[in-house]
């Protein structure tokens, strides 16, 4: 291994979890953070920790060049981005390279392309990679209508350098057109300082499907099998596996080729995903490419028995892929879901506080992925993501079922999270019988709503909270025993 | 007098209506008896009507949160929640503790300000301190430019009297 | 201890005569507590409604712990006073629990009069607060008042036992490290402003609370200056500028709320320990003291009957049961605390008076307190008793009962009459408590023979005048009189005059003995020790 020290350029659970691999190879870790994360797990758990300082912590955790000198400062000769912050960050890979250090990453140029919604479906188009029919809106609104109008409706409207939904607009009727396309514009220019947007069709109740590749940037691309990560909310995923169920495998085989033609053409280096969206016609489109690892790919490392951060670290140190396609032997299911501090039943608004009690699930094939510890507050500062809880089995229903069952074993007190609600997706009927699409959560609000308690766990819940209270307790049991023993009595 | 919470934002009377032979706990008026049994830590176990409930809780600020039966809940005290809060600062006006000189206004007429919100900055006695919101409103006038001086007991912030009064 | 065997027969005629007189009269007890309690004009109502106030007896509860008892005090006090102006003497007091602990609570009543201070208002305060003392009870007070009532004002101010002696006893509390706690959730004017200042704690409600020497009116007629309620006295001035009071709140709700938690921060009181056992329920069903207890002054009941639906089990162990029976002496529990008890069952002869004064030693001795069950019609007349030394044995008695160091609980059961009173321990001898049943009376003498004494009187003044009444003139100068000094005699007169701590119904008796008893344990029990015997 030609590391022996590596930088990790993130916090929470993706931190720990590259943390834990660079331990098991016997590399040095050093973790950066910022002053509020001081008691942050993975700042214990990494060999060294570097304080960044920023005005708001995100600030501390995007400052490309405290990070970089941080890395020459502990002799690090690798940095590793996770995901988010500086991972799919251009100007940052350079920096990085330049720097001297290796960046656990594809080439920036990469980056570039896979960045830029625009070019990165035009070099899909290119290289026979089914895209959805769109075109890219000129300035000239009457000719963008036209452009649109062209495309049919439904229709969908993006910011060309956008992601995450912002600057998403999704137009049903010709007079809704001039408006969103204006408004798109807008909104496009406002967050990514690019006011490029474009149309496309919009395919309802749609899959999202992706595809995990490890590129050696020689043109090799090896596919770890699909995942699927249909179940979104607020355009963002929470509930992923793999394989994606139900999938035919001539179908399977057809996207994982795309992907691997794809990540070949732009010979990848590094772990990557290639996202689609499936049709119920059973037509797929490329959606993205992400230049990164994700946060999803516990479910593909459990049904394939690999550690993707060591193999990322195995590529950037110039050791090779080391592996084989027919090496690739997918078995079993495996299905993550994310751990969100939020409240689905207020419109999974992100929710603070502080974790006051952490009880880890354990048994068969499950495997938690977290960077939190009790008496850690859970402030709007970061994502409002905690930890991953992943489960494996033999068959999706065991999986689920053993997932399900980690969610009501695992207390997570002290914050509002998701974890009910996902025990509630897992036990879904039309979840179990793989009836999933993108608009899945929302189809299904009513039976995924938390139900009333019944009124003997009302009272326990009311009970137990009620004498968690001193001054309460004080009244229940401070009173005199003989005024206890009397009770109400007015005379 | 009655205690008010709020279970997942709905709101239950609770009352003691006996504490012999045990607790007799009226959730919205229905008795519910209740024995406590030791438990470590964050872990509670309770007798409830004769049916054991394990479960975990702790309080965060305002919150109690309880997980039982696989499922969590946050719970919150309503009855303590007082428009003025608590024994504390009260009232429209925002006075000095000391006399002294404002180095700048944060806010200006008509800015709606949250509960604990800085309003200036002064100096008194060669020490600069925050003056804060004592209770969420608007602000109805500033009576102080930056650079005043101002005595002791000054108002220096009134806000608009909150709704209802 | 054995358990009591009950001689009655429920199912008897005079049973039942007897439970139906005293329903009747526990009935009419009921309704004039309730009247006293929530008959009031509707205006007066409408008017604390518009200020958003509470009535008294709302904030009450809303202060007193949820499931918990409170014993009110003298609820009729006042009750044939004032032409019925001032019901329940225009206050409230009792023992509650506020945030678990005991406490003596004065809530001013300003649904009647705007809670002005009659002189009996002053009278029950003043015992609220030596019962505060005496007993170490903290004490809450929910002020209200509009101040003395001027036309009355020379039986409020002057003496000794009058307002001034409020102030005096709030101050002797702080000293004696008895806390207080002052809510204003109205006005506290001239003296009733030093309740609040002389409270080691005070709340006061904006908008509604004030505390001054002088109201508005008296400002502007003293120096012309028109200044409102809040701005002579209100929560900013006096949380702010002046110091008097302690903490703001918005609402009575919140001075409520922050009141609980004061006193939830006192300490506990260190009780005297007392021998306790696990309490039990009578064996014999209380309700059947209505079946027992007389439908007419004249007729009696067997003591041990009573003791049997108070005491813990019906158990009973008799002192002496076969000497001086007319003073039934014994140990019982009530709510698991060990007592002694006198109960008479009959006249004082030499040997029950001997028999008590003995074992009111005993009692003292072994830190005993002590019950007086009191249905007594006087020690024992005539030469041959004189003889005896009936005064002097009388008067033994009296020396060690006056002389106890224990804690003392008076019953007036039935009746009361002459020098019986002072060895049952009568209100003269500072008893901790005094409750008396519906039924009871009390006076120098039998009304019967009152009557007749005054009759006696009346027609000797009308001979001197050389008037010979007619048979008419004499009935209706007879039950003139006898009327009079019924009415004076009755419960209703006791309990409106403050010579008692109120009216229970018999049923209550026993949770009231339990309250009473337990709140006297709050003080150390004095060093023993007496006067002079005479033998």
């Amino acid at each position: 291994m030609p590391f022996s020290t590596v930088l990790v350029a993130n916090r929470g659970e993706i931190a720990c979890r590259i943390i834990r691999t660079l331990k098991a190879q016997g590399i040095a870790s050093v973790a950066v953070y910022h002053h509020e994360d001081r008691n942050a797990p993975h700042v214990a758990l990494a060999d060294r920790a570097v304080e960044l300082t920023g005005a708001v912590p995100v600030q501390a955790y995007l400052d490309a060049a405290q990070i970089i000198a941080a890395a020459q400062a502990t002799g690090a000769q690798a940095l590793h981005p996770g995901y988010g912050f500086l991972s799919e960050n251009a100007g940052f890979a350079e920096a990085v390279a330049a720097a001297g250090i290796v960046f656990i990453g594809p080439d920036a140029e990469v980056i570039r392309l896979m960045g830029d919604k625009i070019r990165s479906r035009r070099f899909a188009a290119e290289h026979g990679v089914p895209i959805a029919p769109s075109v890219i809106l000129g300035d000239d609104l009457e000719a963008a209508m036209a452009q649109a109008r062209d495309i049919g409706f439904p229709l969908l409207i993006k910011a060309s350098a956008g992601g995450g939904g912002k600057g998403m607009k999704i137009v049903r009727a010709e007079a809704e057109l001039a408006d969103s396309i204006t408004t798109a514009t807008a909104e496009a220019r406002r967050y990514f300082g690019d006011g490029r947007v474009y149309a496309e069709r919009l395919i309802e109740r749609p899959r999202h499907i992706e595809v995990q590749v490890l590129g050696d940037g020689e043109g090799r691309v090896l596919h770890l099998y699909d995942r699927e990560c249909s179940l979104q909310r607020r355009y963002q995923k929470i509930v992923e596996e793999a394989p994606a169920p139900g999938l035919p495998e001539g179908l399977r085989a057809e996207i994982c080729a795309a992907a691997v033609r794809l990540a070949g053409a732009a010979r990848y280096r590094n772990a990557g995903t290639v996202e689609f969206i499936l049709t119920p016609q059973g037509d797929f489109y490329f959606l993205e490419m992400n230049t990164r690892l994700q946060v999803e790919h516990p479910v593909t490392e459990l049904i394939l028995g690999l550690d993707l951060v060591a193999l990322q670290l195995r590529v950037a140190g110039g050791e090779g892929l080391g592996l084989a396609q027919e090496d690739l032997k997918p078995h079993g299911h495996a299905i993550e879901c994310r751990i969100c501090a939020e409240e689905p039943g207020r419109d999974f608004r992100p929710a603070t506080g502080r974790i006051g009690v952490l009880r880890l699930p354990a048994g068969e094939g499950v495997r938690f992925d977290g960077g939190i510890r009790e008496g850690q507050a859970v402030t709007p500062a970061f994502d409002s993501m905690l930890a991953k809880l992943v489960a494996f089995g033999a068959t999706r229903d065991e999986a689920a079922a053993r997932l399900a069952a980690a969610l009501d074993q695992m207390v997570l007190l002290g914050v509002p999270t998701n974890a009910d609600y996902l025990g509630r997706i897992l036990r879904h009927d039309a979840f179990l019988a793989g009836r999933l699409h993108t608009g899945f959560l929302g189809d299904h609000a009513g039976d995924l709503a938390a139900p009333a308690p019944d009124a003997g766990t009302a009272a326990a819940v009311l009970a137990a909270a009620a004498l968690a209270q001193p001054d309460f307790r004080n009244v229940a049991f401070g009173v005199p025993p003989l005024h206890a023993a009397i009770g109400h009595w007015r005379n | 007098m009655a205690y008010r919470f709020n279970l997942d934002g709905q709101p239950v009377a609770l009352d003691i209506r006996h504490r012999v032979p045990r607790l007799g706990l009226a959730i919205d008026d229905v008795v519910a008896d209740v024995t406590e049994v030791p438990a470590e830590g964050a872990a509670f176990e309770l007798v409830v009507d004769g049916r054991v409930r394990r479960g975990w809780r702790c309080i965060v600020g305002q919150d109690i949160h309880v997980r039982l039966d696989g499922r969590s809940y946050v719970v919150r005290r309503t009855d303590l929640d007082f428009a003025e809060g608590g024994g504390g600062a009260a009232g429209n006006d925002i006075r000095s503790d000391m006399p002294g000189t404002t180095i700048a206004l944060h806010v200006a007429v008509g800015d709606a300000v949250e509960e604990g919100q800085r309003l200036l900055t002064i100096e008194s006695m060669k020490l600069q301190m925050t003056i804060a919101a004592h209770r969420a409103g608007r602000i109805a006038a500033l009576h102080v430019e930056a650079n005043a001086t101002f005595e002791r007991g000054a108002v220096l912030v009134s806000l608009a009297p909150a709704e209802g009064e | 201890m054995g358990v009591i065997r009950s001689a009655i027969d429920t199912g008897s005629e005079e049973f039942r005569q007897r439970y139906a007189h005293n329903r009747k009269l526990v009935g009419i007890f009921r309704d004039r507590q309730q009247a006293a309690r929530s008959d009031r004009p509707a205006r007066d109502i409408e008017r604390l409604r518009k200020h958003g106030k509470m009535l008294p007896r709302e904030r009450l509860e809303k202060l007193l712990d949820p499931g918990t008892p409170f014993l009110e005090l003298s609820s009729l006090a006042g009750n044939m006073a004032y032409g019925g102006e001032a019901p329940g003497a225009s206050c409230i007091t009792g023992i509650g629990i506020v945030s678990g602990r005991e406490v003596m609570i004065h809530a001013d009543d300003a649904s009647v009069k705007g809670g002005a201070w009659y002189p009996l208002t002053v009278k029950k305060i003043v015992r609220c607060l030596e019962i505060a003392l005496e007993n170490r009870l903290p004490v809450v007070h929910l002020c209200d008042s509009a101040g003395g009532f001027l036309q009355l004002q020379s039986e409020v101010f002057p003496d000794k036992h009058m307002a001034g002696r409020i102030f005096r006893t709030q101050s002797l509390l702080s000293k004696a490290g008895v806390k207080q706690l002052a809510l204003v959730f109205g006005h506290c004017t001239a003296g009733g402003a030093y309740i609040p200042a002389l409270s080691d704690y005070n709340v006061i409600v904006r908008g509604t609370g004030a505390v001054f020497l002088a109201g508005p009116p008296l400002v502007k007629a003293a120096t012309g200056a028109i200044v409102s309620a809040d701005d002579l006295g209100g929560a900013d001035l006096h949380t702010r500028t002046s110091g008097t009071c302690d903490y703001p709140a918005a609402t009575e709700d919140e001075a409520i709320a922050i009141g609980r938690e004061i006193v939830g921060q006192w300490e506990r009181p260190r009780k005297t320990i007392l021998e306790r056992d696990t309490p039990e329920a009578p064996l014999y069903d209380p309700d059947e003291l209505y079946g027992i207890i007389p439908d007419g002054i004249k007729k009696g009941y067997d003591s041990r009957e009573v003791i049997a639906r108070l005491v813990d089990g019906s158990r009973f162990h008799e002192y002496q049961p076969a000497y001086g029976t007319t003073l039934i002496c014994g140990y019982a529990n009530l709510w698991g605390y060990r007592v002694g008890i006198l109960a008479n069952n009959g006249v004082l002869f030499n040997d029950s008076a001997l028999k008590g004064a003995h074992f009111i030693e005993l009692c003292n001795q072994n830190n005993t307190p002590l019950i007086f069950l009191q249905n007594i019609t006087g020690y024992m007349v005539g030469r041959e008793y004189e003889a005896a030394g009936i005064t002097k044995d009388g008067a033994k008695m009296i020396m060690a009962q006056a002389c106890s160091h224990v804690p003392k609980f008076t019953v007036m059961c039935h009746a009361s009459f002459g020098a019986g009173n002072y060895g049952m321990c009568g209100r003269a001898f500072d008893g901790r408590f005094l409750f008396t049943w519906p039924n009871h009376q009390i006076g120098v003498m039998g009304g019967e023979q009152a009557a007749n004494t005054l009759l006696e009187v009346k027609l000797r003044q009308l001979e001197r005048n050389g008037i010979d009444p007619s048979e008419d003139q004499l009935r209706a100068l007879r039950e003139e009189t006898l009327k009079a000094y019924d009415d004076q005699v009755s419960a209703y007169y006791s309990t409106s005059e403050l010579w008692d701590d109120g009216i229970l119904d018999p049923v209550d008796t026993r949770n009231a003995l339990g309250i009473a008893l337990s709140a006297s344990l709050n003080a150390p029990f004095a060093e023993p020790g007496y006067g002079v015997f005479r033998f």
